[in-house]
C-alpha cells in the first residue's frame, strides 16, 4: 500500500457514494458536453458559412433580423456586382421545410456560386429549373434516402441527383435546390432573394474597407441592410436559442451543481472520517498530507465522472442530434472544446477540494480521537 | 537503562488549564524519563493522565512549563508530525485500527503519506506481526481479529519505525485479564529487548508492577514525585 492505494481503498470504502456521486458528476458532464457542443455548433456554423467562405458582407431587407422574412429583389444583386470593391456578390434563399415530423433547412444557391465549390458532392449538380435536389450526408443517412430516390419539397416532387457534405453543421442534413427553381416553386420567392452574400476584392478585405463599404451598400440600395459577416454571424448567435449565453448559463449551473454534488460527498467523507484524520494525525501524517489525499479523491472523482460523461455526452450528443432528423445545429468539437472540458473538470476538483480540505483545518487529533 | 545519559523525556513543570471550562487540568508536573525505562502513570478517570500523554507527545500545547525530548524543547521542532511518526509509537485503548484496511495496512498507516512505500517497510510491517504472533491474519479484515489480537497490531504499527518512546494510553482498557496480561508482557519485553522507554497511563493499579517506576496523578498533581 502506498499514498495512491491508501487514498483509492478510502474513497471506494462507501461504494454506493462513490457511484452515486461519480454518476452525479458524469451527468453534469453530459449536460455540459451537450450545451457545449451545441453552442460550438452554432458558432462553427456562422464561421463556416461566412467567414471561412470568404464571405466578408452580408445583405438583407432593411432592419429584417428575421433571415426567413427577409425579401431583396434580384436587382441589387446585380447592382451590387457594379460596386468596384466587390469581387462577387450571390443572392441566396433560406428556407425551412416539413420533411414527415421534422423541419429541414432548404438553401437556393445559384448554379454559378463558388459555394459549391466548398461542399464535396457524390452525385452531380441539379440541373437549372429542374425540380432536382441535393441532400446533405447526415440527412441522407438518417433518412435512408439515396441517389435517384424522390421527395417532397412544398408539395412538389424533387429527385435526388446528389448528396454532399459539407463542414458547416447548418448545411449537414439540409437540401440545396438551384435558386431560380426555388423562386419558381414559391411564389414568394419570385425574383427575390432573402439574402446577398457579399466577397470583397483582396486589397478591401479589411476592416475599415469593409465598414466603408458596408455604409456604400446601405447609402446605394436604401431598402437593405447590409452587415460585416463577424457581426451577423455574432447578432444570429445571440438570437438563436439566446445565443451562447444560455448555453453558458445551462453549463455554469451545472457545473455549479456538480461541484456542490462533489463537495458535499467529499465534506461527508470528511466528517465520516474525522476519526481517523485524527489517528493520522496522531500518529505523524501532516495535515497538508490528508488535504492532499482529499484532492486526489476529488481529482479522481472528477476525472473518472469526466472521462464517462466526455465518453457518453459525446454519444448521446451524436444520438439526439441524430434522432431529429433536422439538423440546423449539430453538435461541434474543437480542440478549444476539449480544453473546455478539462478545464471545468479542474475547476470542479480544486474547488470541491479545497471546500472540503476547509473542514478538516481546525481539526484537533486528540478532540476527534477522544469523541469517537 | 542509564540515568547517567541525558533524559530522553523530560518533563518540565507543566500546567494545562482548558480555558473553554475553566478546568485546571495539569498543575505543575515534572518528571524525567531515560532511554529503556518503563513509566506508569496512574490514577482516577479525569485526574489528567491522558491530557498529560498528548501534551507529551506535541498534541495539545501545555499553558505553562515544557516538554523536552532528547533535550529538544517540543516548542522548538519545526515539524512535530515528523517528530512523532520517527520518535513516538502510540498504544490506544480503543486500538484506532481502520476496517477498510488489512492488518498489514494498518500497521504501514504512519509511513503511507508518501506516493511510493520502500519495501522495507511491508518486510518490517511483516516482521513485526511475525513477532507479535499475528502474522498469518496479516491480509485479513480488522473485523475478524479479537480485541486481543487487534491491540497487537496498534502495538506493531507503533513500533513500525522503531520509535526511542511509546506512549500508551490504557492499552488494556478494552481487554480481558488474560489479553491485558498478555498485552502487558508484550510491552515488557519490548521495553527490554529494544530498550525503548514506555509511558504507560492507567488507572488499573494492578499494572503497576510491569513499570520499573509509578507516579500517581491526582487532580491533575504528582503525588507521589
Amino acid at each position: 500500500m502506498n499514498f495512491l492505494t491508501f487514498t483509492v481503498k478510502d474513497l471506494i470504502r462507501r461504494k454506493i457514494r462513490y457511484i452515486l456521486t461519480l454518476l452525479g458528476i458524469t451527468i453534469g458532464i453530459v449536460t455540459c458536453i451537450i450545451m457545449l457542443a451545441l453552442s460550438e455548433g452554432i458558432r462553427d456554423s456562422f464561421k463556416g458559412a461566412y467567414i471561412e467562405r470568404n464571405i466578408d458582407i452580408v445583405v438583407f431587407a432593411k432592419d429584417e433580423f428575421n433571415l426567413l422574412a427577409s425579401r431583396i429583389d434580384n436587382s441589387v444583386v446585380e447592382g451590387l456586382k457594379n460596386i468596384h470593391e466587390i469581387e462577387n456578390a450571390t443572392g441566396v434563399i433560406l428556407d425551412i421545410v416539413k420533411y414527415r415530423k421534422s423541419y429541414v433547412p432548404v438553401y437556393g444557391w445559384p448554379l454559378d456560386s463558388p459555394m459549391f465549390g466548398e461542399i464535396k458532392i457524390n452525385g452531380r449538380l441539379p440541373l437549372s429549373g429542374q425540380r432536382e435536389v441535393l441532400i446533405g450526408e447526415l440527412f441522407a443517412q438518417n433518412s435512408g434516402k439515396k441517389i435517384g430516390d424522390t421527395l417532397d419539397i412544398k408539395r412538389k416532387t424533387f429527385h435526388i441527383v446528389g448528396i454532399f457534405q459539407s463542414d458547416i453543421p447548418f448545411e449537414k442534413s439540409a437540401f440545396i435546390v438551384p435558386l431560380i427553381t426555388l423562386q419558381r416553386l414559391d411564389r414568394t420567392y419570385r425574383d427575390t432573394v432573402v439574402a446577398i452574400n457579399v466577397t470583397l476584392k483582396p486589397a478591401y478585405r479589411i476592416k475599415e474597407k469593409i465598414d466603408l463599404v458596408t455604409a456604400e451598400i446601405e447609402n446605394t440600395f436604401p431598402e437593405v441592410s447590409a452587415q460585416s459577416s463577424d457581426i451577423f454571424g455574432e447578432e444570429r448567435t445571440e438570437m438563436i436559442l439566446m445565443g451562447e449565453k444560455f448555453a453558458q448559463l445551462v453549463f455554469l449551473i451545472t457545473l455549479f451543481a456538480v461541484i456542490l454534488g462533489l463537495s458535499n460527498t467529499m465534506i461527508t467523507s470528511v466528517f465520516e472520517k474525522r476519526k481517523l484524520m485524527g489517528l493520522l494525525m496522531t500518529i505523524g501524517w501532516k495535515k497538508s498530507d490528508i488535504m492532499k489525499s482529499l484532492f486526489l479523491q476529488a481529482f479522481l472523482l472528477s476525472i473518472a465522472g469526466g472521462i464517462l460523461g466526455v465518453t457518453i455526452g459525446f454519444f448521446t450528443t451524436h444520438y439526439i442530434f441524430n434522432q431529429l432528423v433536422i439538423q440546423i445545429f449539430t453538435p461541434s468539437w474543437d480542440y478549444l472544446f476539449v480544453f473546455k472540458v478539462i478545464g471545468t473538470l479542474l475547476v470542479v476538483t480544486v474547488t470541491a477540494s479545497v471546500i472540503s480540505s476547509w473542514s478538516i483545518v481546525n481539526i484537533n487529533p486528540i478532540e476527534v480521537i477522544k469523541s469517537e | 537503562m542509564s540515568k547517567k545519559q541525558p533524559p530522553l523525556l523530560n518533563v518540565d513543570r507543566v500546567s494545562k488549564l482548558f480555558t473553554s471550562g475553566r478546568t485546571q487540568a495539569l498543575n505543575d508536573i515534572s518528571f524525567k524519563a531515560h532511554q529503556g525505562e518503563f513509566l506508569s502513570i496512574y490514577g482516577p478517570s479525569g485526574s489528567g493522565k491522558t491530557t498529560l500523554l498528548y501534551i507529551i507527545a506535541g498534541l495539545i500545547r501545555p499553558s505553562k512549563g515544557e516538554v523536552f525530548i532528547r533535550g529538544k524543547s517540543l516548542s522548538a521542532i519545526p515539524n512535530l508530525p515528523c517528530m512523532r511518526r520517527k520518535t513516538i509509537g502510540f498504544i490506544f485503548q480503543d486500538f484506532y485500527l481502520y476496517p477498510s484496511f488489512t492488518v498489514l495496512e494498518n500497521v504501514l498507516l504512519p509511513n503511507v503519506n508518501q506516493f511510493t512505500l520502500a519495501k522495507k517497510w511491508v518486510i518490517k510491517a511483516e516482521t513485526l506481526l511475525h513477532q507479535l504472533g499475528i502474522h498469518r491474519k496479516a491480509r485479513q479484515n480488522i473485523n475478524e481479529l479479537s480485541c486481543g489480537e487487534r491491540q497487537r497490531v496498534c502495538i506493531a504499527r507503533a513500533l513500525l519505525n522503531d520509535p526511542a518512546l511509546i506512549l500508551a494510553d490504557e492499552p488494556t482498557g478494552s481487554l480481558d485479564s488474560e489479553n491485558s496480561i498478555n498485552v502487558l508482557e508484550i510491552l515488557q519485553k519490548i521495553n527490554e529487548q529494544r530498550n525503548t522507554t514506555i509511558l504507560m497511563v492507567t488507572h488499573d493499579t494492578s499494572v503497576s508492577k510491569y513499570a520499573h517506576r509509578n507516579i500517581e496523578i491526582i487532580d491533575g498533581k504528582i503525588r507521589n514525585p
